[in-house]
């Protein structure tokens, strides 16, 4: 039994393989856009992961600090420190902003984290290079992501950071890589207004008869230095000792203070189902239209390969061949135009994914889904060309 | 002679030498009792207002050298030595207050009020084993880091000591010298996550901290 696939691929070989790598770099691009997707996902996920907190305490009524912005006072951290259950509280401020160095700059999710103990909720969780943070002041970590090295200064508003250590996979949920910083600077580079704005603000004051009264020495100072301090942070994360619920806690917390708390359940819907949730649709509506567009285009090449055929299945036909076997020669070549077309897109999305500016998750599941789809979509897509070869008439070998 | 009085009773004495560096009253000039008038330094007796995180305060004593960076000459380091600690704390920022003055007496004159950064060297621990800071980790509530043993890995709850500003934590209780730590790791560890040894994670990288 010879089999009549294989001869019409080794007929006209180079055409079966082009259109298998075309097909492939299609099947390609719709695998990393749901790469895109599960990256964006994943990204939320680290953001979480990273703070290595087990509750956040934000201001009342708000989702923040990641998807709203959320201001209370960096003394709060003492008062839910002391409920029983918490082992750890630390306050920490977040900002996107550009941050400059040299004369390039870099957008990242500027973290401010406490410095007066190791590994506090906040920090790094792990580093590849370098070193913690040390000093209460002008000392950064980076995410090699921010294309950062250890030894390089930054600027951060006014003042110039050197980084001391490089983290891998810290980013916020938009994939912005996270540079830390210490709680003090960071409350500063947050609040403060730039100079300009600060004089003019100054300058405000010194005009206005109720704050600068002939008589009142002092006053005008006094209001001054009141302007220009910010005693807050954006919220606070607590770890939980062992053991204990963190219902419970959340319940305490929130009862007798007028406070916000999240544990990492409500944190992970309010970031993948709110903060996220558009972008998310929007990638993957294009992965399903991507999904369409492939499997229409699958079907459309395997019905003009067997128009191009036509003459032949009819002398097959005419020398008696059975349909089962005419068939079942159009449905090899189809499965095998998918596995090329497999294998091609899954060896180009996996080495032009590390090139994406943004992460971009590859799972193995989803390749898996992936080949599924196309063996599926594959046969599907012979079924008309089958169609269309049953009809031809034996005649049209000699005739046509 | 009662005039004449009267009017030295109005006359300001400065109490030293010194350069006056603001004027708050003009000629004319309605003041009340308390007013300052003249604003006066002697620039021999410049210092500067440290503000030390009180859990960071330990081990402070006059006569502690330090080191100054002036933000205007922040490629320059001084010298200095820490004259006071301020018997108030801050409550409200949480810190220690300590006067730091020049070994050298500062030409040109530096502006009052402009920023510093100091670092005052604390006299010498007795010899520990030290262990970098990256390693340190917190599992299950527990400080500790992650040991090499048997080709596994290991969680070993360690008691911390002192930490300076190269990052390196001495280690009090937990381990001994001479163990096998994991540094750096690409994802976050578990007992049961595998591994490869390597030089450095990032290329380029020399495994040091960077100088301060």
């Amino acid at each position: 039994m010879i089999s009549l696939a294989g001869r019409d691929i080794l007929h006209s070989w180079g055409k079966f393989v082009f259109t298998g790598f075309g097909l492939g770099l299609l099947i390609g691009v719709t695998l990393t856009m749901a790469g895109v997707y599960r990256g964006m996902i994943d990204d939320a996920q680290v953001l979480l992961d990273n703070s290595g907190a087990d509750l956040w305490v934000v201001q009342q009524d708000t989702q923040g600090p990641y998807a709203e912005s959320s201001s209370i006072y960096d003394d709060i951290w003492r008062r839910v420190a002391s409920y029983p259950g918490v082992a750890q509280a630390a306050s920490v401020t977040y900002f996107t902003m550009q941050v400059r160095h040299g004369t390039r700059d870099v957008r990242a999710l500027v973290t401010g984290i406490v410095t007066s103990e190791l590994d506090a909720p906040g920090w790094p969780r792990f580093l590849i290079a370098g070193r913690q943070i040390t000093k209460d002041h002008y000392e950064a970590v980076a995410d090699v992501a921010s294309g950062l090295q250890l030894g390089c200064v930054i600027q951060i508003r006014r003042n110039r950071y050197t980084v001391v250590g490089l983290t891998r996979r810290m980013v916020s949920s938009g994939g912005d890589p996270m540079i830390f910083i210490p709680l003090k600077d960071a409350q500063e580079a947050q609040f403060l207004k730039d100079n300009d704005a600060i004089i003019e603000q100054r300058h405000r004051t010194e005009a206005s008869p109720v704050y600068n009264r002939p008589g009142v020495p002092g006053l005008l100072n006094a209001v001054i230095s009141t302007q220009s301090t910010n005693p807050t942070v954006n919220a606070v994360l607590l770890r939980i000792k062992p053991g204990f619920n963190s219902h419970a806690i959340t319940e305490q917390i929130q009862r007798w203070n007028r406070l916000q708390v999240f544990d990492r359940a409500g944190m992970e819907a309010i970031l993948t189902g709110k903060l996220i949730a558009t972008s998310a649709k929007q990638i993957g509506m294009f992965l399903v239209i991507l999904a369409i567009v492939s499997a229409a285009i699958v079907a459309f090449i395997m019905y003009t390969l067997t128009l191009g055929k036509i003459r032949e299945i009819a002398v097959l036909k005419l020398i008696g061949t059975r349909n089962r076997r005419i068939a079942s020669m159009i449905l090899q070549q189809a499965i095998g135009l998918g596995l090329i077309g497999f294998a091609v897109g899954k060896i180009s999305s996996t080495l032009w994914a590390p090139i994406f500016p943004k992460y971009i998750l590859l799972t193995p599941m989803d390749a898996l889904y992936g080949l599924i789809a196309v063996m599926m979509i594959c046969a599907l897509a012979s079924v008309l060309a089958i169609r269309a070869a049953l009809r031809v008439d034996p005649a049209e070998a000699i005739g046509g | 002679m009662g005039l004449s009085i009267q009017k030295s009773n109005l006359s300001l004495i400065a109490p030293v030498d010194g350069l006056v560096v603001a004027r708050d009253a003009e000629h004319g000039s309605t003041v009340v009792a308390g007013q300052a008038v003249i604003e006066l330094i002697d620039p021999q007796q410049l210092w500067i207002n440290t503000r030390i995180a009180q859990n960071q305060a330990q081990g402070l004593t006059a006569g502690l050298p330090a080191l100054i960076q002036l933000r205007s000459r922040s490629t320059h380091t001084l010298q200095g030595q820490l004259g006071r600690i301020e018997p108030k704390a801050d409550s409200v920022t949480e810190e220690t207050q300590v006067k730091v003055s020049f070994t050298q007496p500062k030409t040109p004159l530096t502006p009052v009020g402009e920023l510093a950064c100091v670092t005052i060297a604390l006299p010498s621990l007795p010899v520990a084993p030290v262990i970098p800071n990256a390693s340190i980790h917190t599992v299950n509530g527990q400080t500790g880091v992650w040991q090499i043993k048997n080709a596994a890995l290991e969680f070993t709850p360690i008691t911390l000591g002192a930490m300076n500003l190269a990052g390196e934590v001495q280690v009090t209780s937990g381990l001994t010298a001479g163990s096998r730590i994991v540094v750096y790791s690409e994802r976050v560890l578990a007992a049961n996550t595998r591994f490869i040894v390597v030089d450095s994670l990032i290329k380029n990288a020399s495994g040091d901290a960077p100088r301060d």
